[in-house]
């Protein structure tokens, strides 16, 4: 070997190991970002009934909870049917009128993972837009079969959604998921038929 | 020389940047343009009779003008007019999917375009009229199912439009697949 | 001496580019809406439609009859109800998009809640030559009233297409207890 073809190989070496060095350190990054996420998201803070939570484009307070056949409009839901109903203070704090509260909540110690409707109980209708700076008494209905064994007390997460003056693709402003925010211990009592009214 | 070679290789990769650059602009331009062509209509066949488009003859069937009290008994308040065209399309091939994104609108002499009311408001005109047919159907539900070659189809709209341009109306119509092409029949409803 | 250059050269590149990107205009500005803005005095017109408000009134509670059942709609705060006159000029089109941007700059969208009122607006369909009259309902907090300006579209967030706005004069008259809107669907 010549001189400059030894300079040629340790560099080579150099850079293999530059590399490996560099692919290790991202896995270990990458391992430790999702293990910490994975403690964080365990950590939601618990919160109590009637508590004002600040969800970013929403101030709810989680009010109370029942089940039985009736829905907030007064009607019955479906034959073999069931409705759970939470019933909540909801507040639009961001600049404009909006429908976007789908994900709010959720159950978390419940099988069924569909999203819920929302009622006004002002209207005993549904829930379209909620206007700025105008909280409003509403319920989230989540319809389950009626044999369904349900928990004595509903794991009610809130999820939270978080401004972005300028989103990725468009650069315009928008509301985008930040994660559970609150966690809601209910506990869930039984409706009796005709109660709704 | 080697080092020559790679100098070479790698002013030629750089000096191609700016040429595809270009070349990927002027191939985005092009297809926007495509885009916009079928959007528009632009190429116009007019006649007072009949029209071969999108494998099928047309031609007005039947025009109706409601709401001056002469047609029908109807009055409607002000300018307000309606008017229900009927279009007879005879296959002469297959059609198939080509009459898919049907389009069809009166246009008057200053390019004002009004375009047909929608399915409800329309059936629901229909069965005031008519109460004892079945409402026919505009172009949109038809062209999902087309007549076979040889076959006649009616294909009605219903349109509202101030009495001042009812003179100077034509119906137009095109076919997503064969645009800019349309085809243009005037009204001719200008005998008050 | 080159090895300064050459560092130079990348820092003043480097420069340019930040400069360039943030003043880059964002996407969503340069295919926002096409605005034109007037007062309540006047008819505000853009290529394709003009506004003209007729009346303005406010009340805690409005009534109205819808399909035979009596509807009877209460708020936290007034609800305002515009009387409008549109008009289309090119095409057929339908206005979806109303809004009033109140005092403190928040953007109150036509209620759904008042959708099956009569005369509404929302259930509309402009034609070329006929000029459309009818009402906008909005509910909002009280403050939020004295100073409105009325936004219309034909959707919301309209992309390249006109948007019309009037600013309204400030209410005069304190909100009625009840206001009848009518009859709907008989």
């Amino acid at each position: 070997m010549t001189e400059p073809d030894k300079a040629k190989a340790s560099g080579k070496w150099r850079t293999r190991f530059l590399a490996a060095v560099g692919g290790i350190t991202a896995a270990l990054l990458s391992l430790g970002y999702s293990v910490s996420k994975q403690n964080a998201t365990d950590t939601v803070p618990k919160v109590g009934v009637s508590t004002l939570i600040d969800a970013g484009r929403w101030n709810v307070s989680i009010l109370k909870a029942s089940s039985g056949p009736d829905l907030p409009t007064g009607l019955s839901v479906s034959p073999g049917l069931k409705a759970i109903v939470v019933e909540m203070l909801l507040e639009n704090i961001s600049s404009e009128s909006s429908n976007l509260y789908g994900d709010l909540v959720m159950l978390s110690n419940f099988p069924d993972t569909q999203k819920p409707h929302y009622y006004l109980l002002r209207d005993r209708s549904i829930l379209w837009d909620l206007q700025p700076r105008m909280p409003e008494a509403v319920a989230a209905v989540w319809e389950v079969p009626a044999d369904l064994e349900l928990p004595p007390v509903l794991e009610v997460r809130v999820q939270g959604v978080q401004f972005k003056p300028r989103d990725n693709l468009y650069a315009a402003p928008g509301w985008f998921p930040h994660g559970d925010v609150a966690q809601v211990s209910l506990p869930l009592s039984a409706s009796e038929p005709g109660n709704a009214r | 020389m080697a080092i020559d070679r790679e100098h070479k290789k790698r002013l030629f990769a750089l000096a191609s940047l700016p040429v595809l650059v270009v070349v990927a602009v002027l191939i985005n331009a092009a297809r926007n343009i495509d885009d916009y062509r079928h959007r528009i209509e632009a190429d116009i066949s007019k006649s007072d009779a009949a029209l071969d488009y999108a494998g099928a003859t047309w031609s007005l069937s039947q025009i109706r003008l409601i709401g001056d009290g002469r047609d029908t008994e109807v009055r409607f308040p002000g300018e307000m007019r309606l008017i229900i065209v009927r279009l007879s399309a005879t296959a002469i091939e297959q059609i198939g999917e080509g009459w898919g994104q049907c389009e069809v609108g009166l246009v008057d002499g200053t390019g004002r375009r009004w375009l047909p009311l929608d399915v409800v408001l329309s059936h629901d005109i229909s069965r005031d009229l008519a109460p004892a047919d079945e409402p026919l159907d505009g172009c949109g539900i038809t062209s999902l199912n087309p007549p076979a070659p040889g076959a006649t189809t009616i294909v009605e709209e219903k349109f509202v439009v101030p009495e001042s341009a009812v003179a100077s109306l034509s119906l137009r119509l095109s076919v997503g697949p064969l645009r800019p092409a349309a085809i243009a029949f005037p009204l001719g409803l200008d005998h008050s | 001496m080159r090895h300064v250059m050459r560092i130079l050269a990348i820092v003043f590149a480097a420069l340019v580019l930040a400069a360039l990107q943030s003043t880059t205009p964002p996407y969503a500005m340069l295919t926002g809406p096409i605005r034109t803005a007037g007062h309540q005095s006047d008819t505000v017109a853009s290529a394709t439609l003009s506004l003209a408000i007729e009346d303005i009134s406010n009340a805690r509670t409005i009534e109205y009859e819808h399909f035979g059942k009596a509807m009877k709609l209460e708020t936290s705060g007034v609800w305002v109800v515009i009387d409008a006159r549109l008009q289309a000029f090119r095409q057929t089109m339908p206005i979806r998009a109303a809004t009033l941007v109140g005092a403190s700059g928040r953007c109150y969208r036509q209620s759904e809640r008042a959708a099956g009122a009569p005369d509404s607006l929302a259930a509309k369909t402009l034609q070329p030559g006929l000029p459309t009259t009818g009402i906008f309902i909005f509910e909002l907090p009280e403050d939020e009233t004295t100073d409105m300006t009325l936004v219309v579209s034909e959707q919301y967030d309209p992309q390249l297409q006109d948007e019309v706005s009037v600013k309204l004069d400030p209410l005069v008259a304190a909100p009625q207890d009840q206001l009848d809107l009518g009859l709907n669907g008989d």
